[in-house]
């Protein structure tokens, strides 16, 4: 695995390599038809400890751009944007005893959803390569600078 | 130019649940780091730092850090020393404890308490100006600057399984042990850019290593030596 | 067995609201609900070796209550050889209790004090069970 790797006071923000990335803060992993996603460490970071993972069920359709969820962590809850349109094929039960996988394993065991995609060629121009995601994510750490790891 | 890192205090306050102080302690320093100096301070938390916290123990190591202690034990100043360097400046709450006075509330701080947090708050606050003040001075670097990009070099050093990531640093031979100083490479890249004259690289490149790395008294010439040594062999051939 | 108490040892994290919360039903435990039969030990103090600390564990029963899952104050605990009679997370009774949500780390807020009481209750019959019947 490698990422790219913005340092800002003691925490390291990573974009993992070989992803798509939404705006809204979701990363994409492609397997075929079958997406598999999850969100960035820097949305992790800046929110906080996840307590609650809340997602749409296998075999609804989804949008991108519209809603698949939410997490509350012990500082917000946040609405997640779908990056990509399909059907939910899968959950991932992980997260309902162990919320915090989100946290530690923003790429890889803390992943929320697979979608099979239906409109792939639409949706790729409303997704970011990881070097391009990581110049928009570079900008959000320094301007959420005063927030990061920080709960009043 | 190349950047530097820009200076960041870490505070490390002790925790002590047995006694007011160590709630003042936590209230004095939560009140630098949201209000008093949020752009700064960072906080270590001592828990995780002495269960093994590598990014704690890390930051500690490079950054200039400022102790508050609730008692004579000095449990955040030993363990920092103990896992990571000198301290920058050492607060003991006691200090601002007025003679005579007698602390009660460990839980929710009363007037006194809480007037004796403000007192340790305003101290921790002028410890971090004058650390920052100094450390500044030696990269002659803004405040207001931004934090520069930073990809780290997989060339100096491994990644923390932790997360943590790594601090960028090279391995210099001094006094025949191997020793890791950090942001050496980016203070080689800022000396050779910012037109600094030859006679003065030796101290430049000195002041500049000391704002990252600690070097005891008494072994500055050996640091001077091996640093210089190692600027030439990086500007003349590259690393 | 009489002569012993429950040590509750909270990670005082810092960081995080839920540090303050597992700090704050210590309090409630040792201060109000269980006094002469609760007490507490600086974790610090505990990881550096100090004589008096280490003794006070290592003769009374001990409860670790951590404030994320990195699990400091069980970890400190454990490095000592000792492995504590039960050992929480604040973040577990968070989930259990959505609605009690501290707002900060200096004050932890209704939320956050309604969150303490319903840990320090549950820790309160801990600390009666344990010194009834001892370690199961």
């Amino acid at each position: 695995m490698s990422y790219l790797e913005y340092k800002f006071d003691k925490f390291v923000f990573k974009a993992k390599k070989g992803l798509l990335y939404h705006e809204d803060g979701c990363w994409v992993e492609l397997d075929g038809e079958i997406a598999k996603v999850g969100i960035t460490d820097f949305l992790q970071t800046l929110n906080g400890d996840v307590a609650f993972v809340s997602l749409y069920a296998p075999n609804v359709s989804v949008k991108q751009g519209e809603c698949i969820g939410d997490i509350e962590t012990m500082k917000v809850s946040f609405e997640l944007t779908s990056p990509v349109t399909g059907k939910i094929i899968e959950k991932n039960n992980d997260l309902d005893e162990s919320p915090e996988l989100v946290n530690n394993e923003p790429y890889g065991a803390g992943w929320l959803l697979k979608i099979k995609t239906t409109n792939m060629e639409e949706d790729l121009k409303n997704l970011k390569s990881d070097e391009q995601y990581f110049e928009v994510m570079k900008k959000k750490v320094d301007e959420e600078s005063e927030k990061i790891g920080k709960e009043q | 130019m190349a950047d530097l890192p820009k200076v960041k205090v870490g505070i490390v306050s002790c925790s002590g649940e047995e006694i007011p102080e160590g709630t003042i302690s936590r209230i004095a320093t939560m009140k630098v780091l949201n209000k008093l100096r949020p752009q700064q301070t960072s906080t270590i938390c001592l828990p995780l730092f002495l269960a093994g916290g590598k990014e704690d123990r890390e930051f500690a190591r490079v950054y200039p850090t400022i102790t508050v202690d609730g008692c004579g034990k000095f449990c955040a100043k030993k363990a920092t020393e103990k896992y990571s360097g000198k301290v920058s400046a050492s607060i003991n709450v006691r200090d601002f404890v007025k003679e005579g006075e007698t602390l009660v509330n460990r839980r929710d701080l009363g007037q006194k308490e809480l007037e004796v947090a403000d007192r340790v708050a305003q101290e921790i606050a002028a410890q971090v100006d004058e650390v920052v003040r100094q450390r500044s001075e030696s990269i002659a670097f803004s405040q207001e600057e931004d934090v520069s990009s930073d990809e780290v070099s997989n060339a100096s050093g491994t990644g923390c399984s932790c997360g943590s990531g790594e601090i960028p640093y090279l391995e210099v031979y001094i006094d025949g042990k191997k020793v890791k100083l950090f942001y050496l490479k980016e203070i080689f890249d800022f000396v050779s850019q910012d037109g600094s004259k030859s006679d003065d690289i030796a101290e430049r490149i000195l002041s500049l290593a000391r704002t990252y790395n600690v070097i005891d008294d008494g072994m500055e010439n050996a640091y001077r030596d091996a640093i210089v040594k190692e600027y030439h062999a990086y500007i003349g051939g590259g690393k | 067995m009489k002569d012993k108490k429950v040590l509750i040892i909270p990670c005082s994290g810092i960081g995080k609201s839920l540090g303050s919360v597992g700090r704050d039903a210590t309090y409630e435990v040792i201060e109000n609900l269980k006094p002469g039969k609760a007490d507490t030990v600086c974790l610090a103090l505990l990881t550096l070796g100090d004589e008096e600390a280490k003794q006070k564990v290592t003769s009374n029963y001990c409860i670790s209550l951590d404030g994320c899952p990195k699990k400091c104050a069980r970890k400190n605990i454990e490095a000592l050889g000792k492995e504590p009679e039960k050992s929480y997370r604040t973040i577990d009774f968070f989930k259990d209790n959505p609605g009690k949500k501290p707002q900060g780390i200096v004050d932890i807020g209704e939320g956050g004090r309604a969150l303490s009481k319903s840990i320090a209750k549950v820790i309160s019959e801990d600390v009666d069970d344990l010194l009834e019947n001892g370690r199961r």
